[in-house]
């Protein structure tokens, strides 16, 4: 296997991402207590009913009005994100963290409009385990939610109609 | 439409996260590789080795999961699973998943099949040089990766990195796993949660990542 060829080199935003990626980087949920720095998070933040940003850790898509620390606090805004990570947390006795990951520092299109693309992960030391993966458009923050196997992007408001994800925080 | 002749967590898996990828319409017909399916008369008729994937295209069967992941890179250019046709990215995408495929698929191959070439998982010489060079090759795309991550090709994701989480999926119960070397496991802990692995996660009821 030979040298890798020279790479173009994209966009600042997407150089911060792709970083924030190969470090494992993601963004952690905070319930009662302050979290340590899980073992797979190189960059990491806590938050309650705010999010903030993990120092280092910035950036936006480009032409974005949102940036993705505050995609990320949107998110993380969701009682669903709360009550998840809580859930894992309490379960695992604060060994294992819900958090954020950037699975693709390239927004996605859709219908014109570019979102970012996070999943929610449940983060332990031996293994990350993808939850539910969500876009935010980087326009608006409005938030899709992906369903894993018809592959639609459901409305926030027919997600919790159909998913009931709340439920799942109990069912763990 | 594909047809995609897979097995559950087997070297279809790729292929199944980059059909899912494209976003185009395909069936999939499972083979129960447990029950043995994969050598029965009609599933032989289209693999004679007896393996899966299988792919249909336009009507003829394709076999191989590298193959089959160039051949579909070449009719989804836009797909984004490999650069551009006829670029020099192009051509170190190519040699990159021919190299996993010497390098890492055929010695899996003989570590879960050691009856292909005359051997059982009782010869500890033949499964430890096995074991040897499974490692060596997750030693050298471990570096590739630390080097010029996130990605097999830095920047830019492609379909060769859909194979390297499947074969790094395979050493799960290895003595060391793929996920034991730090730039690997990020690069598996990324590609898990991108929407078509989690797709073929549910789809074919994996557990254990």
């Amino acid at each position: 296997m030979s040298k890798r060829s020279p790479i173009s080199v994209p966009a600042l935003a997407g150089i911060v991402a792709g970083l924030l990626a190969v470090a494992g980087g993601a963004w952690y949920l905070k319930t009662h207590h302050p979290v340590p720095a899980a073992p797979n998070a190189a960059a990491v933040a806590t938050v309650a009913s705010t999010a903030t940003v993990p120092a280092g850790v910035i950036g936006a898509a480009p032409h974005a009005a949102l940036s993705r620390e505050q995609a990320v606090a949107k998110l993380m805004a969701l009682p669903e994100l709360q009550a998840w990570g809580s859930a894992i947390q309490k379960r695992s006795g604060g060994k294992v963290h819900g958090g954020l990951m950037e699975y693709d520092p390239a927004p996605r299109d859709v219908e014109g409009t570019p979102y970012y693309q996070f999943t929610f992960v449940e983060n332990s030391e031996e293994s990350v385990l993808p939850w539910q993966g969500f876009l935010v458009s980087t326009q608006r923050g409005d938030i899709l939610v992906e369903d894993d196997v018809s592959g639609e992007l459901l409305s926030l408001e027919r997600w919790r109609r159909e998913k009931q994800p709340l439920q799942r925080a109990s069912a763990q | 439409m594909y047809t995609l002749y897979y097995g559950k967590g087997a070297a279809s898996l790729a292929i199944h996260a980059a059909l899912k990828e494209i976003g185009v319409p395909y069936q999939l017909v499972e083979v129960d590789l447990e029950a043995g399916g994969q050598r029965s008369p009609e599933y032989l008729h289209l693999n004679p080795d007896g393996r899966v994937p299988t792919m249909i295209v336009e009507g003829h069967p394709f076999r191989e999961a590298a193959g089959l992941m160039m051949i579909l890179a070449d009719r989804h250019p836009s797909a984004g699973l490999a650069p551009a046709s006829g670029s020099l990215a192009r051509a170190e995408w190519i040699e990159l998943i021919t190299w996993m495929a010497c390098n890492i698929a055929a010695p899996f191959r003989q570590w879960f099949y050691p009856s292909d070439v005359g051997c059982c998982k009782e010869d500890e010489d033949t499964m430890e040089a096995l074991r040897t060079r499974l490692e060596k090759g997750f030693s050298t795309l471990d570096a590739r990766l630390a080097e010029g991550g996130p990605y097999l090709l830095g920047e830019q994701f492609s379909g060769a990195d859909l194979m390297l989480t499947m074969y790094m999926r395979w050493s799960r119960g290895m003595p060391r796993p793929a996920t034991e070397w730090p730039a690997l496991k990020k690069h598996a802990d990324m590609l898990r949660a991108r929407p078509s692995w989690r797709h073929v996660t549910e789809v074919e009821q994996l557990t254990g990542w």
